[in-house]
């Protein structure tokens, strides 16, 4: 089965709907970014050609990727796990980890001063739950066993928790609704979720109490004028962009809102600048972009006769779909301001390259994976 | 697995919906917000109108200055705050901590440094911005107020406060004209104020104020100001004083002014120095009462009780309702008349003032004979001819803050208080509305309403509204209105007015000395003057308040001196042509005639053909043949053998000389002293010298003629 000829061409729809979104993503992040890289760096392209460079190299990566058999993960699934929680845990050593706006989420690793080790963790954790799940003895007790879907869900509690000491909790939640998502796959009863409701209502609770900013952010969100200059500043801002752009948009380059008013506007706010820019056909053209992509994802998994493939795809596809849901429903206000990046659009390399690779696995899935 | 598909897609139509909601149903409201929080609307200052006299001479202009404003979010560091704060404290001294709080609220923009500082400041703070590259000052083009006499028409025209808004005066009542529409400059800014390159501007140019031109003549406003605050220097006026200058025929204010006054330039400073002194310790209470009370209006704003200038009304309402004959012995006068039991004396009581008619009540100015006047036109007629001639009610004059009189009810009125009325007393009414009701004597009877705004013009000089004379009612006959200017001349020739005569002019007058309220020793001495009385060009009233020495407080003395001062230059300034020919007159006076355009031979032989003697100032250039001036100028009324000095062709160079004192002095010794001098001699009256101007100790050119007054005035007639 592995010789050569039996290799199936990888998934073509996903290979374009992902270089489109990455090439849709540098004109976006050149339009949203060149005012305060002319501003700090005395040049517009700052930014745009950073991530430029990662996106070749990214782009690099997926083919190369995509041409690495996924089952070899299979071997490497556990020590994977081990090493993501390792990493998310070297961010508290003096001198490794960064800080930032309070945080403390990322590493200094030479070439990229914030490598975010949680973007990695992701992927480890996916491929970890995928091999054990696919195995027919586990893959029993995950139907029929409450307690062991608490078990693994203790696992990822562990990751959850380091990540909250960061703190960083769109990360943490993330994890969490990927491992449902797989585990769900892997044929998880809807009423084992639905006992955890409680519980997940006291943790939020708790997480509130723990830390109150929690419920300003809560409060700002329903009226983020009560306080325009401080904590409502930037969903404010963020509304005045995508309410400016109105139906067409005011062309690409055109916004003001990127000139300072929005926070991070090539970062979590990028998605504000191209409302303002292109409209609400604009945003929606995206967004159909990323359902696409999903759908795509989720006819790989579907297709897969192998467990462990249709796992990982559906981990990786919800991965990449719950990040682009999340941070448009942000910044249209439809949720409370948590710092998630939109993928392939927000500026970053690492990020970039971690999504690039891991869509590479899910193209490779899509060629090796014995279709039903 | 479809089921996960599922929440997507139904989670992202959510999203789409909340985008609808965001993007189309509530676009323009967060569009709108946008839009206020990334544009810099900016006012351009429209100019202020100018304020002209008659002349058009500039009496309120606008200047052009800048405002210096900081944008602290544009300044980053706190070593470019303290630059700032330091540069500005240094040289401007400006307080340190205060700038630098200012420069340091990183949230505000535009916040202001200096206001309204001229070119030579921001020319220095725009070299040193560019020569340390500072960031974050930039400068808002204004405009201030002006005021070129600083004092000069001080209650007429009114200020403006720091935003160019009027707030007194016609800088308030026509500030819809004067203040313009500013224009607007609309620029895009980043979230730190730094305007975007990218975006265009949108202009909207500003529309200049228009222009009022006032009926006031600014020399007569000047002469005006000039006698009547010399009056209250010289009386020891303690209330101050008013005069007004108005044109009967049209109801035209030429000069209104009430003091003391303030200056404009400055007009919260109290100008009085005793309060000046003690100005830091007082309340902001006590401060603004005391600039409320120097920035009142009183020829308009304040009432008194006119006294017997009102006579004049009086006896036109007695001679419109031939209440009393008018050529025939109507009243003889015992000192004292008894109204129900009450007894009213005349100011003479001591001499009383005997058999007289109206002509020689009025010219008496006999209290008895007017409250048997009184008594003969009745209440009803009285309050009748108080509504004609405008005293229920405001003037209606184009300026703000008009008061208006105070009258018993008519049904209330008991003979005694018609007889006190008869006469001018216990009824209060503003000066203003006294000149407009006896103008209409000096204008056919017909009752103008009073102006000082001739016309509003563009600010290019088109003439927006031009305003007519506006004539209010006929108050009396023209025939009642001839015969009052008869009475009144005669006042001033024969009568108590005799300091108000003007040699080569016939004027009409009535004095007044008025009792203020009945408990407190307070007086108005006032006078009303008609010049020339026979065809009035103007009309003049002068109020004094308080005057110091209780010796010396009659209109007829001070009121008719200081009216006559006025009315005599005003006169000469509006060359009135005189009403009789001063030579035939005038025993003791030969006319200087006009040499300036003579060679000097021929100055010299027409002069001392007429009786003159000649003294000629070369000065430099021995040879120079022409007269560029001469001393005193031609027309002037001389004795023979006066000197006439005669200043050769360029020559710029004036001798002057200090006036020495001749009072007390008889007319020969006074003549004497003065020639000595090379200073020549006027004489009004006989006697001994009881007044001279200038006065001594002034420095003035050789030649000039020095006026001095008589202990006796009587005989001039």
């Amino acid at each position: 089965m592995k010789s050569k000829s039996s290799r199936k061409p990888m998934d073509l729809p996903l290979l374009i709907i992902t270089l489109v979104l990455v090439a849709l993503g540098l004109i976006a992040v050149l339009s949203a970014s060149a005012p305060f890289a002319l501003t700090m760096y005395d040049d517009s392209y700052y930014f745009f050609n950073r991530q430029f460079l990662f996106a070749i190299a990214g782009v690099v990566i997926m083919f190369v990727i995509s041409l690495i058999d996924y089952k070899k993960y299979k071997k490497i699934a556990t020590l994977g796990l081990i090493v993501g929680i390792l990493l998310i845990l070297a961010v508290f050593i003096p001198g490794l980890g960064v800080t930032r706006n309070d945080a403390t989420r990322w590493l200094d690793i030479g070439i990229i001063k914030q490598f975010q080790p949680s973007e990695l963790t992701k992927i480890a954790l996916i491929v970890f739950l995928a091999g054990i799940l696919s195995q027919p003895k586990y893959g029993e007790l995950i139907k029929n066993r409450f307690w062991f879907f608490l078990a693994l869900l203790g696992i990822v509690a562990v990751i959850g928790g380091i990540l909250l000491l960061q703190p960083h909790m769109s990360a943490a939640i993330i994890i969490a609704i990927i491992a449902l998502a797989i585990m769900f796959a892997a044929g998880l009863k809807v009423r084992y979720i639905l006992a955890l409701v409680p519980v997940a209502v006291a943790g939020i609770g708790a997480l509130i109490i723990s830390a109150p900013y929690r419920l300003d952010r809560l409060k700002y969100w329903l009226d983020p004028w009560l306080d325009l200059q401080g904590d409502g500043w930037q969903l404010a801002q963020s509304l005045m962009a995508v309410g400016s752009g109105g139906i067409f948009g005011s062309g690409i380059g055109q916004s003001i809102q990127k000139y300072m008013y929005l926070p991070e506007q090539y970062n979590d706010f990028i998605f504000a600048v191209w409302c303002e820019e292109c409209g609400l056909i604009g945003a929606i053209l995206l967004i159909v972009l990323f359902i696409i992509f999903i759908y795509r994802g989720i006819v790989i998994a579907s297709t897969c006769k192998d467990k462990f493939g249709s796992y990982i795809a559906i981990g990786i596809t919800t991965m990449i779909g719950i990040q682009a849901l999340f941070n448009i429903a942000v910044v249209t206000g439809t949720i409370p301001v948590t710092g998630m990046s939109l993928p392939f659009f927000s500026y970053g390399g690492s990020s970039l390259l971690v999504l690039l690779a891991s869509t590479g696995i899910l193209l490779n899935i899509s060629r090796n994976c014995e279709r039903s | 697995m479809k089921i996960i598909l599922a929440l997507f897609l139904i989670i992202f139509m959510v999203v789409i919906i909340r985008l609808i909601f965001v993007q189309v149903i509530n676009g323009d409201y967060y569009k709108q917000k946008a839009y206020q929080q990334q544009t810099n609307d900016t006012l351009i200052s429209a100019n202020r109108g100018t304020i002209y006299d008659i002349n058009n001479q500039e009496l309120a202009i606008s200047a052009s200055v800048e405002t210096i404003v900081v944008n602290p979010p544009q300044i980053k560091t706190d070593e470019a705050r303290q630059k700032i704060a330091k540069y500005f404290s240094d040289n401007y001294s400006l307080d340190y901590d205060t700038l630098l709080a200012t420069v340091s609220k990183k949230t505000q923009s535009s916040l202001v440094i200096m206001k309204k500082v001229g070119k030579e400041v921001t020319d220095e703070v725009r070299k040193w911005i560019s020569e340390e590259k500072i960031k974050g000052i930039s400068f808002i083009e204004d405009v201030k107020r002006y005021y070129p006499y600083g004092s000069l028409a001080s209650h007429i025209l009114g200020f403006c406060g720091t935003d160019n808004q009027g707030l007194y005066g016609i800088e308030l009542k026509y500030e819809n004209y004067l203040k313009g529409v500013p224009g607007r400059v609309v620029t895009t800014k980043d979230a730190n104020s730094n305007d975007l390159p990218l975006e265009s501007e949108r202009y909207i140019n500003s529309e200049d104020g228009n222009n009022i031109v006032l009926t006031i003549d600014a020399t007569i406003q000047h002469i005006t100001e000039n006698y009547l605050s010399q009056a209250i220097e010289e009386y020891n006026c303690l209330s101050g004083g008013t005069a007004i200058v108005m044109r009967p025929s049209t109801g035209e204010i030429l000069a209104m002014s009430s003091q003391p006054d303030y200056n404009l330039n400055d007009p919260f400073t109290p100008t009085d120095e005793d309060v000046l002194k003690v100005w830091d310790n007082l309340s902001t209470e006590e401060r603004v009462k005391i600039r409320n009370e120097m920035w009142r209006n009183t020829v308009i704003s304040s009432t008194y009780e006119p006294g017997s200038t009102f006579k004049l009304l009086t006896a036109a309402m007695a001679v419109e309702e031939k209440a009393v004959d008018t050529d025939k012995v109507i009243y003889t006068a015992t000192g004292v008349i008894r109204v129900g039991g009450w007894p009213i004396h005349c100011w003479r009581s001591y001499n009383p003032h005997g058999a007289q008619t109206l002509a020689q009540g009025l010219q008496n100015s006999c209290n008895p004979l007017f409250v048997y006047v009184g008594s003969k036109i009745g209440t009803t007629d009285f309050y009748k001819y108080l509504r004609s001639f405008g005293l229920m009610e405001r003037t209606g004059i184009d300026l703000p803050s008009e008061s208006t009189s105070t009258f018993w009810e008519e049904k209330s009125v008991v003979p005694a208080d018609l007889a006190v009325m008869s006469f001018g007393q216990r009824f209060e009414i503003t000066p203003l509305q006294l000149i407009t009701a006896i103008s209409a004597l000096a204008n056919d009877g017909t009752l103008m309403k009073p102006m000082i705004v001739k016309r509003i013009t563009d600010s290019n000089g088109n003439i927006v509204t031009e305003y007519e004379p506006t004539e209010v009612r006929q108050a009396v006959s023209k025939e009642t209105a001839d015969k009052l200017l008869e009475y009144a001349e005669s006042v001033v020739s024969l009568g108590t007015g005799k300091r108000a005569q003007i040699v080569g002019y016939k004027i009409g007058g009535k004095t007044g000395t008025a009792e203020q309220g009945t408990n407190d020793d307070h007086y108005v001495a006032s006078f009303v003057g008609i010049a020339p009385a026979y065809n009035p060009e103007f009309i003049v009233l002068v109020t004094l308040k308080d005057p110091g020495d209780k010796n010396n407080r009659q209109g007829g003395v001070l009121g008719a001196t200081t009216a006559k001062k006025i009315m005599s230059d005003i006169l000469s300034y509006l060359e009135i042509p005189m009403d009789y020919d001063i030579d035939a007159q005038e025993t003791n006076g030969i006319k200087v005639p006009d040499v300036r355009t003579k060679t000097i031979t021929e100055g010299m032989k027409l002069l001392k053909t007429a009786g003159f003697n000649v003294e000629i100032d070369f000065d430099g250039d021995k040879n120079a043949t022409s007269i560029s001036d001469q001393l005193p100028v031609p027309g002037t009324l001389l004795k023979k053998g006066s000197i006439i000095k005669l200043y050769a062709a360029d020559n710029d160079v004036r001798v002057s000389v200090e006036v020495p004192s001749v009072i007390g002095k008889t007319a020969a010794e006074a003549e004497a002293l003065l020639k000595k001098v090379g200073l020549n001699i006027k004489i009004s009256g006989t006697g001994k010298v009881v007044t001279q101007d200038p006065p001594s100790g002034t420095n003035i050119e050789e030649g000039t003629v020095i006026r001095v007054e008589m202990d006796n005035l009587t005989e001039l007639h």
